[in-house]
């Protein structure tokens, strides 16, 4: 399992994932804003994330998320756990 | 002998009935819907139309499956029908369908109210029943839902679920090659992953995606090594991995983590999209011609519950009816 190192490879890997432009987003980017967030492309987007982490956010843990900062900072406190 | 093993349970022959309405997904998310394709597989799926009763569905891919297995109604000794969306809440379906279809008063009848896992737990069922008796031999297993009725207004929904009834017969015959192994998980503590929730005219559905898909992530693989444990088995002694068909997100997911090559892992979504419980059947049936005789299955459902039923079956010599007709 791999970790992101900070926030910025996260949102690489988000970016990379939903096939962004590099640099179009941002830490503090309201993720349910993103041109192609749908609700299949965030399944898509958190079962590729728990893939690569072997961690897993759940439905009501995403509720509660509003930026891209707020997703990292979720899964940091898991790996803590 | 594993507690979970069993022997002699040949499937013979399935029939499927569709819902008598084909939906192209342009219709229900617009432009949408190729990214949705790509997503999740789903190309074609089919609901049923107002008037369709769920009963005359089972009835009648009853009928056609035992007139294709040349099999009389005295000669059916087991009937389970597994639905969550029954036209009535009693009596229960098996029970109607023996009388109308004129089943000897000592069929084995009985309801399961088990989602997407239930193939699995109605087939440990019929091993179960025919294992240690004399006389029940023949077994008819129905199964289906029309989740489309609870979709309501709700997009994220609609675009996936299809309605599909489907009949399998099975018969025993004990044969050592022939020989089962099932395991089942119940998370409970997962129920509200997908949940009926009540309505001003009934129930609809609600999934909370993100929550169905960690559960599956967790359990499935979990469920399936318990059963090649106890078969004393390897992955790459498995011919097949058969999943329900939630959506290729997941059961793509499910394939790196468990590191299955392409060629075992069938599909059928993107034909029929997710027909809930009938879609291990249906994948059975759109892929048979990729089965040799002796190849090892594991069936694996998973779903409302949170529920996991794992079964390993070897593909009969005795299979020799499929069809898959629309309504």
């Amino acid at each position: 399992m791999n970790f992101w190192k900070n926030c910025e490879e996260l949102i690489s890997f988000i970016e990379i994932e939903l096939g962004i432009e590099s640099g179009s987003i941002s830490e503090r980017t309201h993720f349910r804003s993103i041109s192609v967030w749908s609700s299949i492309n965030a399944l898509y987007l958190m079962t590729r994330i728990s893939e690569e982490s072997g961690l897993f956010l759940s439905s009501a843990e995403l509720a509660s998320c509003e930026t891209i900062e707020d997703i990292y900072q979720n899964l940091v406190a898991k790996l803590d756990v | 002998m594993s507690e979970d093993q069993y022997f002699g349970l040949h499937l013979t022959g399935i029939h499927s009935i569709l819902g008598d309405v084909k939906i192209r997904n342009e219709e229900v998310i617009g432009d949408e819907a190729a990214a949705f394709e790509n997503r999740t597989g789903i190309r074609d799926r089919y609901i049923v139309s107002d008037s369709v009763n769920i009963k005359d569905y089972f009835q009648k891919a009853i009928q056609k499956l035992m007139e294709s297995q040349e099999l009389h109604t005295s000669e059916v000794d087991i009937l389970i029908c597994v639905t969550q969306t029954p036209d009535i809440p009693f009596p229960s379906l098996s029970n109607r369908l023996a009388g109308a279809l004129n089943f000897s008063t000592s069929t084995y009848c009985i309801d399961l109210n088990i989602g997407c896992s239930g193939y699995p737990y109605a087939l440990d069922l019929v091993s179960k029943l025919t294992q240690n008796s004399t006389v029940k031999k023949n077994a008819i297993v129905c199964v289906g839902d029309f989740s489309s009725r609870l979709m309501g207004h709700d997009l994220s929904l609609k675009p996936i679920f299809s309605d599909a009834v489907t009949a399998t017969a099975i018969t025993y015959f004990p044969t050592n090659k022939a020989s089962v192994f099932t395991d089942f998980l119940t998370i409970g503590a997962e129920h509200k992953a997908i949940e009926a929730v009540k309505v001003s005219d009934g129930f609809q559905m609600k999934m909370n995606g993100l929550d169905v898909f960690n559960a599956s992530y967790k359990f499935v693989p979990q469920s399936i090594g318990s059963v090649l444990q106890k078969a004393e088995m390897k992955i790459d002694d498995v011919e097949f991995f058969v999943f329900h068909q939630a959506n290729k997100m997941l059961t793509e997911a499910l394939k790196r983590q468990m590191k299955l090559t392409e060629d075992k892992v069938p599909y059928s979504i993107d034909k029929f999209g997710n027909t809930a419980i009938a879609s291990i059947p249906l994948t059975l049936q759109e892929n048979s011609a990729k089965f040799t005789v002796g190849d090892a299955l594991v069936l694996c459902g998973f779903g409302v519950g949170f529920s996991v039923g794992t079964i390993l079956i070897r593909w009969s010599d005795r299979f020799k009816s499929s069809t898959i007709e629309i309504g």
